[in-house]
């Protein structure tokens, strides 16, 4: 059996706060180098429970080239949706790491994201289920995964920016 | 008695009282002379394909509990218990041989009788007591090639009454496949800041695709895919419903090939365009194959015929609150690499997290706020929308067109728009 991968709590946490605040700066063309080649970004409907994306209808379900496409409409003055831009700000708990076959670590970790769009301050509350791949030149999304801890988005609550 | 829209022919104006998204006593009519009176969507058959499968829903602000009972039977009820009110089922899904209720252990059939209660002796002797008190079925239920309907008015018209036309266009995507078509695992749901009535108007307008998409339109041409409101066209098929019939948006999974689906699908879609035109007739086919359509049934149901095909349910909460239910409709029986790429090309559109549909999103819910500005202003045609586009054509009477069942005009134009206005105006007075 090949050897897992080992990579510390401390890493994969830190790893979260970079990325938090990248997303917070809409810095998004770093945010995209933080995937490898054939990262996904997918946030699953509450109700498809553990059905795959390939089979249930997602919110967002991205492969890579389609990931490339959300970032490229994000930064047009075109994305109507977050133009002016929303305010974020991230809450991330402690992450749990488990190293799986394949030189992956699972990671999950608790969060409260606001978003503040001209006016309300919207909360989506949920957790990260991530795959992570361990690089020369740090850890990299394989799967990044935005599970919501609600049976529906709240009023005015769009997925339009990175959950 | 306030105007909520005026139509000069002459002058070719059509305006809308932006207070008939806004006002609570507006939103009180609607309920009552609207949502108490209409068909309105329920679900599809295939959310309960199992006896005993259940499913809680609100619509028009009423809780319902859909079952399939034990004799395959699709039986609607409010989800309320008939004793003391209390909510019947609390789970959004299930499978249930009798449903009991918590309160005070009274438990019914799927079929709705009451079969069981404690200490039954204190209730009067015989059977009329139970029989009285079984589950509340909605007053009319009926379906149309598995989309469901209810209507909480005994007296109201059939549905095939209701539906007209637009019954066809049902009957389209229900003939996407001889095996039937299956609603996927998977709810996109989310509520919008925005008045049901914006949804509809953004739905039955084509005028908006190229500004609105400028993205997503640009990721389809990087993709190979040019798209065109060309030869778009919006038919009024009377009662409210309407539909936009467009051919340059986008290709059709399973039906209509573009670049961006790949060489496997293409194979795919060639044979699938045999089998269908073998099944239904050419002619008919390519209007099924070819055109992409987006189909209004007024008040709760937009069903786009698209890429893919998206079923999505309108709920208005509050004036400026509507809860929005969309599920995607797919062929029971296409392979995995189909399904998986029918999932992928819906998803990255539509939906509040697609590359589409918040910029539609933002559009309602920046009219909700945009039109508080105006708001009491006296002034003459201040605090009214315009939606006069394509007038004279509209005016011009082409005749209907056969193929498409009704009065036709350009995608671009607003002609759905107004006959969704001149219904509701009937209904609301």
């Amino acid at each position: 059996m090949a050897a897992l991968v080992t990579v510390t709590r401390a890493e994969v946490e830190d790893f979260l706060s970079a990325e938090a605040e990248l997303l917070d700066a809409w810095r998004l063309d770093e945010w995209l180098d933080l995937f490898l080649a054939d990262g996904t970004y997918e946030i699953p409907t509450p109700d498809a429970g553990d059905i795959p994306p390939t089979a249930a209808q997602f919110f967002i379900a991205d492969d890579a080239e389609l990931l490339r496409a959300r970032v490229k409409r994000l930064q047009s003055r075109h994305a109507h949706a977050e133009q002016p831009r929303s305010v974020t700000h991230r809450m991330i708990g402690r992450a749990r790491v488990t190293a799986v076959p394949g030189e992956l670590v699972l990671v999950r970790a608790p969060f409260i994201v606001h978003r503040v769009p001209d006016g309300p301050v919207d909360p989506y509350i949920g957790w990260y289920d991530h795959l992570l791949g361990s690089t020369e030149v740090g850890l990299r999304f394989r799967r990044r995964r935005s599970v919501l801890a609600m049976d529906r988005l709240r009023p005015g609550s769009r997925l339009s920016f990175i959950l | 008695m306030t105007t909520w829209i005026t139509e000069d022919p002459a002058a070719l104006t059509f305006r809308v009282n932006r207070e008939a998204f806004r006002s609570a006593e507006v939103f009180r009519a609607e309920q009552e002379r609207i949502w108490g009176r209409h068909w309105l969507y329920l679900c599809h058959e295939s959310e309960v394909p199992e006896p005993g499968d259940f499913r809680t829903r609100t619509v028009a602000g009423r809780g319902l509990l859909f079952v399939r009972d034990a004799a395959g039977q699709l039986r609607v009820y409010f989800n309320s218990c008939p004793h003391r009110g209390t909510v019947l089922a609390r789970e959004p899904a299930g499978n249930a041989k009798v449903f009991q209720c918590f309160y005070h252990a009274w438990t019914f059939a799927t079929s709705g009788e009451l079969i069981a209660l404690p200490d039954e002796a204190a209730y009067p002797p015989g059977a009329s007591f139970r029989e009285r008190l079984g589950l509340r079925p909605v007053a009319r239920v009926e379906s149309l090639r598995g989309f469901v309907f209810v209507s909480f008015d005994p007296e109201v018209v059939d549905l095939r009454t209701h539906l007209g036309v637009a019954a066809d266009y049902i009957e389209m995507v229900a003939d996407h496949s001889p095996a039937g078509m299956t609603v996927l695992p998977g709810t996109q749901r989310y509520t919008v800041r925005g008045n049901w009535k914006l949804a509809v108007e953004n739905a039955m307008d084509g005028y908006h695709f190229l500004p609105t998409h400028a993205t997503f339109v640009a990721w389809l041409r990087e993709s190979g895919f040019h798209a065109s409101d060309e030869g778009g066209k919006a038919v009024v098929l009377g009662r409210g419903h309407s539909a936009l019939v467009q051919s340059g948006h986008s290709g059709r999974v399973g039906m209509c090939w573009e670049p961006r689906f790949g060489e496997a699908e293409r194979a795919r879609i060639d044979a699938n365009r045999v089998e269908l035109f073998a099944r239904i007739g050419r002619d008919r086919g390519s209007v099924v194959a070819d055109t992409s359509r987006i189909l209004y049934v007024f008040p709760n149901l937009l069903l786009f015929d698209i890429e893919a095909i998206s079923i999505r349910q309108l709920e208005p909460v509050a004036p400026g609150v509507t809860d929005v239910r969309a599920w995607e409709l797919a062929p029971v029986d296409e392979p995995p690499e189909a399904r998986a790429l029918r999932i992928k090309v819906l998803v990255s559109f539509v939906g509040p997290g697609g590359l589409a549909t918040p910029d539609d999103i933002e559009a309602y819910e920046a009219i909700q706020r945009g039109i508080l500005a105006t708001a009491g202003d006296p002034r003459e045609g201040v605090d009214w929308n315009d939606i006069s586009r394509g007038m004279t054509q509209e005016l011009a009477r082409a005749p209907a067109d056969a193929r498409l069942g009704g009065i036709v005009s350009r995608s671009i134009d607003e002609a759905g728009i107004r006959s969704f206005w001149r219904h509701w105006s009937e209904v609301i007075g």
